[in-house]
């Protein structure tokens, strides 16, 4: 039986400076139903790897598959994305883009999210610019996480949060995602998040230097920063 | 979906200008109250001074909510949500186009309603006023204007274009909001929408210009407040001298087809070109 596959790349480039690929020529499959740790040193191509799954990157060359659909109003249906940076209307308040997400997309679940609300001590009538960074992370984490969707696309979720709520936010994450659907979460807290991995994409130098199980992985003895500082070598920095 | 965008874009902008309008809404109030009661008349001239003022405002950041707004809700931060919505961007460009010509044509409306609302305003409380409405149609009919249902068809057809070109100076500024944010035009950064926008509406009102004059399609109106469309410099002329009016139109259907062609652009840029930072 064919191996069913979440993300199919091929040949995908993408340049930002003519002088410097970012991605080049890089092609992968990531099967479904896992969650998939996107590694790599600063620089990578991550974040823009993500961004072109996301679809808020049109300007590359190759070809992208999700699901067997190019990104685009298909994929954007079922495909549930958390940038690293803040990205809701100030104007809304906490309500507001709950109802903004439960209007556009079928596979959101408001009442999830008004719990999530709750959990987290959340006022909805509070208006996002009054908030601090971190409780605007919550709301864009609870809109995500309260969605069934067939590919989740986390951008370092856990970055610049303190250990305590990063605990937290993982617990959210791992809890909540649907099941049999597909996580690419990027980051580099690799100690803390090993044990979550079920498969590992690693970039490094615009390739793809590991694209494998994590079983695979452990079977060399080796921690998985022991590994990815040998692959990437002094590139690497871990916290 | 599209109802959904058109919606939410909607709410977007009334947020941004609806205080200003809650405010010529007071203006408009006062103005009224301050007829039936014995005001002072320095007060009646501070409210309806400030009314208008309020309306231009009103046009004026409607007018930058259009520009920034769209910018910023499909370029910038607000980008990652609305890039990332399970709608065809054609869809979203139709949607800002449609919201921002309603928003932008309603504070328009505003400042025109407004001032002839302030003079009427003032012709009831004064007895020249209605004498000046005379005096300005006397004026138009030495200038050729003709009879009053010329002078009102006339009217109604600069109302039209104004319209018209209100619409397409919208779809212009999506243009110059997507040029300005692809490559290699994005080096300007928000300077750049002016600059593309400028460019976009010389490049095209100089083309109008330019096929006005190897082919002048005209709207007529005759002397007896009948309307056509005429080519011939003569029979223009013609309708002119017997004193009807005569507005051009090869721009109006130039630009249309502009329009469109601009707007199929967009889409199709915004759908391959696009790198939100």
């Amino acid at each position: 039986m064919e191996r069913e596959f979440a993300v199919k790349v091929r040949n995908l480039t993408k340049s930002y400076v003519r002088s410097h690929n970012v991605l080049e020529n890089v092609s992968f499959d990531i099967p479904a139903g896992k969650i998939v740790g996107l590694l790599g040193p600063n620089g990578c191509g991550k974040t823009t790897l993500i961004k072109i799954l996301a679809g808020v990157i049109h300007d590359y060359d190759g070809t992208i598959l999700i699901g067997g659909n190019p990104p685009g109003p298909v994929t954007k249906a079922t495909t549930a994305f958390l940038p690293d940076q803040t990205y809701l209307s100030e104007r809304f308040r906490t309500v507001d883009a709950v109802d903004y997400f439960n209007d556009f997309f079928s596979d959101f679940d408001r009442n999830k999210a008004m719990e999530f609300v709750q959990r987290f001590n959340l006022d909805p009538k509070q208006k996002i610019k009054t908030m601090s960074k971190g409780m605007q992370e919550k709301v864009q984490l609870l809109l995500v996480m309260s969605r069934a969707a067939q590919l989740y696309l986390l951008d370092e979720p856990l970055g610049g949060v303190d250990p305590a709520a990063r605990e937290a936010i993982l617990n959210i994450i791992m809890e909540n995602y649907a099941e049999k659907s597909t996580l690419i979460l990027s980051t580099h807290m690799v100690n803390d998040l090993e044990s979550c991995f079920d498969y590992i994409l690693m970039l490094g130098h615009g390739q793809v230097l590991v694209n494998t199980g994590i079983d695979n992985l452990r079977s060399t003895g080796k921690s998985l920063e022991q590994i990815f500082k040998e692959v990437i070598g002094n590139d690497w920095e871990t916290d | 979906m599209t109802g959904k965008l058109i919606k939410h874009d909607l709410k977007a902008c009334a947020s941004a200008v609806g205080s200003i309008y809650l405010a010529a809404g007071i203006a408009v109030i006062a103005l009224l109250i301050t007829a039936f009661l014995k005001t002072g008349m320095i007060i009646k001239f501070l409210l309806s001074l400030a009314l208008i003022v309020i309306a231009a405002v009103c046009l004026v950041v409607t007018f930058v909510q259009v520009i920034f707004g769209a910018n910023r809700s499909l370029f910038r931060r607000e980008g990652y949500l609305t890039q990332t919505l399970p709608v065809r961007t054609s869809s979203i460009i139709f949607s800002k186009w449609l919201t921002s010509s309603f928003w932008l044509f309603l504070s328009y409306g505003l400042i025109v309603v407004s001032v002839i609302g302030v003079y009427f305003y003032w012709a009831v409380e004064s007895e020249e006023g209605a004498q000046m409405y005379e005096m300005i149609y006397g004026f138009a009919q030495t200038m050729g204007l003709g009879a009053e249902v010329v002078y009102q068809k006339y009217l109604a057809a600069q109302a039209f274009v104004s319209f018209f070109n209100m619409i397409i100076f919208v779809m212009f500024v999506l243009f110059a909001i997507t040029i300005a944010n692809i490559r290699p035009f994005n080096k300007l950064g928000g300077f750049g929408i002016i600059v593309y926008l400028a460019i976009t509406l010389g490049l095209v009102q100089a083309a109008a210009w330019g096929l006005s004059q190897i082919c002048d399609i005209t709207l007529l109106i005759s002397a007896e407040g009948a309307v056509s469309m005429a080519v011939d410099p003569d029979v223009i002329q013609e309708c002119q001298w017997a004193g009807g009016q005569a507005i051009g139109f090869t721009g109006v259907y130039f630009k249309a087809l502009v329009t469109v062609f601009i707007y199929i652009l967009t889409v199709q840029l915004n759908d391959t070109k696009i790198n939100l930072k």
